[in-house]
């Protein structure tokens, strides 16, 4: 009874261990990348520091371009925004001091102009954030060297100089704390509107400028810049509808109303159309193909509207954009065939070339899901991915290259890198299911490979993270100490693996002796080690039983990758009957195939009864420890060792291979047990089986018979034999 | 002797007769009241008493009924709410901080007599977020007290007064905060003066120059079964211990009113029209009789002592007042 409490506390503890390790974090379907791509991602910061945000850095930047690009962005960052007044000014009046401060050295010993432009902008700031202050009351005595008034009059005179669009900001931001908003609207109308679109000081002055507007009633021009800058609470104010929330549609539409080319537009769009895309998390757990819930479809179609009026609105510059954003959005909902010819009017209305890549992803996208797979599709399809691994190829940063090595995005299936997402989501999500459909599996195959290794064969190298040292990639996969988390869980590994061995032999043989040029472009994009994918192969032999060829594969795969590559140990000798850890693993996969095809032909050869008995006793025990306790010879993945997306759709207890080892492992011990005459074969046989009533009733003459009679006479009473 | 002199003479005199007259005339005002006293608080020095009312709305501007009103009362202080101290989200940090709102806009001109003394009140959850930074939300409370009393000229400002509901758990950053503005007043010649609610009794007195207790609101508003919340002598009574507080004290004492609206006993809001109630609802209407005001007052003076400078009304809106005779509020006022 004891015994049968610890049994089922043990299962339970196992079986929570299995869930839980299965969870280790998520990971995401191919058909989650996000392809809607209208502007680059706002880019995080490059410094960590606090209050450090896009347009400080942009500032910064700037600072840079001023001085010297040699000084770092963190010296500039801690004076012109960190320093308080106080420090700056006693900076301001020790010019001849030093400074370990790169960008305080250049401006008090090299270009005193910044300097004193700094001294004025900090006084303003100072004055401005008092006067501001809730706490502010008029009459309050605000303690800094220059008045707001004294601010603008300085500012205006520098207008002229390198640091003009400087001082304009800090002109207009005073005139608008002392409430002259028709001089902030003037200095507008004659020279800040006149400063190129992307200049950051015009940027940050155009707030000011709807504000200055709005107070002098000129509600329709406050409302224009308002939409240019998206400011959409200060739209709702000016409109009377202060505080109202509003959705993004409804921003959008707002904003679109009057600024319809707004740089908001196009972020918004970027950043709203991705939320509506699906993500393809999968939470730990396969979830199949993702589903477009009815309130996002209902988003989607709104969207979608707005979209297809603004595509025709002659106030817009860019109409590719809308109707790219439309087909975007019409592929989401499963309306690709409409997506299409959305997209073939984004061709050809007026674009940008960054929108013109964009809408050439998704068509190489949408002829992937709606081309048939001839030869003529195949042929542009080569073309497409050439240009797309050119974009790979050309477009790499460093952190691309970091995240890659890391393993980790790639591993959970996360999008990081624009263009090879894209080239992932249409091989992975869209070709190679249909051409798996079709039987054109070894294409499929050479696709997966590409996808999963393209990156990885261009940084060549990985965190190996048990060292936590970066290793080449041939290093990672060869070394006893790197445990590869890579070639075992990528999407390639699961189709060859889950592939019939046949499909498998066929790939490794379109790898080895290429036919087209398309397929030695895939093959040189994938990883095709020739010891990886004999041992794939192999291990498939082994589990669907097929042990000449298995020994055939396996026989190919150099010791040193034996030694090194496999993630599990095989610690139990397959043809034992007890549960003995060996001290060295006894066999390796090649030696157990070997084994196994000497005793499957020793089976069909031996004329001695007892002989043949004993091989079919020891054949039937290999069989089914390697889909036990020594499941390596058979398998990747087992238990808690499950790992990533692969084996979250494998059910490997129960799979139709283990059933078939199972079953015939069994039939083999009732055949081999029908075959046996001698009785000390016999008994030899029930007593590993544990049949001890039977060794004791029927063969008491034999040295098991005399064991159980002699020192195991208590084993009868609760052995489960009947 | 120089004209100057002899004028400096006369007045003294003059000062000295207006004295007499007016102990003279307390002592009428005093009447039944003085006589009740035991000879040895009879003996005590006389002290110049003097009538106030606080001022609790956001704009000040006073009509001629309210001029007139303290004239005839003599009311020679205004206690007048400068602005509330309230936490809202920072547009610049995200945090919530103590910010000023509801500061009062002053229309009309202080009368002439009349000293004002400015009061902030400070929500509980301003108190708790100034907590380790009370010195400088103090120089913050003084200098924009001070900025307003300036601007707005309200006349030469002698005392500033806090008003917070603090607790045991904040009463050590209340303390710190009241020591904060104490220095900087007292550098500037200024005392502080701080409301104490009843609960607050019992506690170690506030580290100010001297209190205002507050004989209103006494009870549960939210509570049916309040029988009423501004004023009930049952609900000052436990509060009331015969003691000698450290700090001089003045009273002040309710002249309002206002219906309390429930809806199956659910508190709803507080209601001026007391007389519009819908099926389910019923209209608490409050507003304490002078008879319920003058047996607190007489119950706190027995138990704490006189006022130390004189009786305060609650508050100047005629819409109140005028639901009181001259009569009545001479008796609140009378020592």
């Amino acid at each position: 009874m004891k015994s049968l409490k610890y049994l089922l506390i043990s299962l339970l503890s196992l079986a929570v261990m299995q869930s839980a390790s299965a969870c280790w974090y998520d990971w995401y379907s191919a058909g989650g990348y996000r392809m809607y791509r209208v502007c680059e991602r706002v880019a995080t910061p490059t410094i960590d520091a606090e209050g450090f945000n896009r347009s400080a850095e942009q500032n910064c930047r700037g600072w840079q371009k001023l001085t010297s690009q040699s000084i770092p962005l963190t010296d500039i960052y801690d004076i012109v925004y960190k320093m308080p007044l106080a420090q700056f000014e006693s900076m301001y009046d020790n010019r001849t001091k030093g400074y370990d401060n790169q960008f305080a050295q250049w401006i008090t010993k090299r270009d005193t102009s910044i300097l004193e432009f700094l001294f004025v902008a900090k006084n303003n700031e100072y004055v401005r954030v008092k006067r501001n202050s809730r706490w502010y009351y008029p009459t309050m005595q605000i303690d800094a060297r220059m008045t707001l008034e004294q601010v603008v009059e300085r500012s205006l005179k520098a207008k002229s100089t390198k640091l003009g669009d400087r001082y304009l900001l800090q002109a207009v931001r005073a005139l608008f704390s002392l409430g002259r908003y028709s001089e902030c609207v003037d200095v507008w109308n004659n020279e800040a509107s006149r400063l190129p679109v992307n200049n950051l000081m015009r940027q940050l002055i155009l707030p000011y400028i709807a504000g200055a507007e709005y107070r002098l009633n000129n509600s329709e021009r406050a409302l224009h810049y308002l939409a240019e800058i998206g400011d959409v609470q200060s739209i709702l104010y000016c409109k009377g509808r202060a505080g109202e929330q509003v959705t993004t549609q409804q921003a959008l539409e707002l904003v679109c109303q009057y600024a319809p080319n707004s740089d908001y537009v196009v972020r918004t769009l970027q950043e709203y159309v991705n939320s509506l895309e699906s993500d393809g998390a999968e939470n730990g757990h396969y979830r199949g193909e993702p589903v477009v819930e009815p309130e996002r479809c209902e988003k989607i179609k709104k969207l979608r509207t707005l979209c297809l009026k603004m595509a025709v609105n002659s106030r817009v510059q860019t109409p590719a954009m809308w109707y790219y954003t439309a087909a975007i959005l019409s592929d989401i909902i499963g309306e690709s065939q409409r997506a299409s010819q959305q997209l073939s009017k984004a061709q050809t209305v007026k674009s940008t070339r960054y929108l013109d890549e964009s809408i050439e992803v998704m068509r190489i996208y949408l002829d992937a899901k709606l081309s048939p797979y001839d030869s003529a599709y195949e042929a542009k399809l080569a073309q497409q991915l050439k240009w797309l691994d050119n974009k790979i190829v050309t477009n790499i940063t460093n952190s691309v290259r970091s995240k890659t090595a890391s393993g980790y995005y790639l591993g959970s299936g996360m999008g990081y890198y624009y263009w090879n997402d894209m080239m992932r989501r249409v091989v992975l999500s869209v070709l190679c299911p249909r051409l798996v459909k079709q039987g054109k599996t070894t294409r499929a195959m050479q696709l997966a490979n590409m996808a999963d290794n393209r990156l990885l064969s261009i940084v060549n190298c990985m965190t190996n993270h048990s060292t936590n040292e970066t290793v080449s990639m041939r290093e990672y996969r060869y070394a006893e100490r790197c445990f590869n988390s890579v070639d075992y869980s990528n999407h390639f590994f699961e189709l060859i693996d889950s592939l019939d061995v046949n499909c498998a032999v066929k790939y490794y043989q379109a790898t080895v002796n290429p036919i087209s040029d398309f397929d030695r472009f895939l093959n040189a994009r994938g990883y095709t080690g020739s010891d990886y994918l004999n041992d794939i192969v192999g291990t498939h032999c082994l589990r669907q039983m097929r042990y000449g060829q298995a020994v055939k594969y396996l026989k190919r795969v150099s010791e040193e990758y034996n030694r090194g590559h496999l993630n599990v140990i095989i610690k139990y000798n397959p043809f034992s009957v007890t549960y003995a850890q060996e001290s060295e693993p006894c066999y390796s996969k090649y030696d157990f195939a070997t084994q196994m095809y000497a005793l499957e032909q020793s089976i069909n050869c031996a004329t001695d009864p007892n002989a043949k008995a004993r091989d079919m006793f020891k054949f039937a025990v290999g069989l089914r420890n390697s889909f036990g306790r020594c499941w390596s010879y058979t398998q990747y993945y087992k238990g808690e060792l499950f790992w990533g997306c692969v084996s979250a759709k494998r059910d490997w207890q129960s799979d139709k291979y283990t059933t078939a080892a199972t079953t015939r492992s069994q039939q083999l011990l009732q055949r081999a047990l029908c075959t046996a005459t001698d009785d000390q074969t016999l008994a030899e046989m029930h007593y590993h089986l544990c049949n001890f009533k039977t060794v004791a009733e029927q063969y008491p003459d034999t040295t098991q018979g005399i064991l159980v009679h002699g020192k195991c006479d208590k084993l009868i009473d609760y052995h489960a034999e009947r | 002797m120089s004209v100057q002199i002899y004028l400096f003479e006369n007045m003294k005199k003059l000062l000295k007769l207006c004295a007499v007259v007016a102990l003279a005339a307390l002592c009428v005002c005093c009447g039944n009241n003085s006589k009740s006293k035991s000879a040895q608080e009879q003996t005590k020095p006389s002290k110049r008493l003097e009538n106030s009312i606080y001022h609790w709305k956001t704009t000040f501007e006073l009509d001629s009924t309210e001029i007139a009103f303290l004239q005839r009362h003599n009311i020679s202080r205004i206690y007048t709410k400068m602005f509330d101290i309230a936490v809202e989200h920072s547009f610049v940090s995200s945090m919530l901080e103590p910010v000023p709102i509801a500061t009062t806009k002053f229309v009309s001109a202080v009368p002439q007599g009349v000293e004002i003394t400015p009061v902030v009140y400070i929500t509980i959850e301003a108190l708790r977020a100034m907590e380790g930074k009370e010195a400088e939300y103090a120089e913050l409370i003084v200098a924009r007290v001070m900025a307003m009393c300036n601007h707005n000229a309200l006349g030469k400002i002698r005392e500033l007064q806090l008003d917070c509901d603090w607790t045991q758990q904040t009463k050590r950053s209340y303390d710190k905060l009241c020591k904060a503005v104490g220095k900087l007043l007292s550098d500037s010649g200024l005392s502080l003066s701080v409301t104490l609610r009843l609960h607050q009794l019992c506690q170690d007195a506030p580290v100010a120059d001297r209190v205002v207790l507050m004989l209103y609101n006494t009870g549960n508003l939210k509570s049916i079964k309040t029988k009423n919340s501004i004023l009930d002598i049952a609900d000052v009574r436990p509060y009331l211990r015969s003691r000698n507080y450290p700090l001089p004290m003045d009273y002040a004492y309710p002249t309002f009113g206002w219906g309390v609206k429930f809806k199956n006993g659910e508190f709803q809001a507080i209601v001026t029209d007391t007389k519009q109630c819908a099926a389910g609802e019923t209209i608490r209407s409050e507003r304490p009789t002078v008879a319920e005001i003058l047996k607190v007052k007489a119950l706190v003076e027995q138990q704490l002592d006189r006022p130390s400078r004189g009786n305060i009304i609650y508050h100047l809106d005629n819409s109140q007042l005028k639901n009181y005779t001259d009569d009545e509020i001479s008796q609140i006022f009378a020592y």
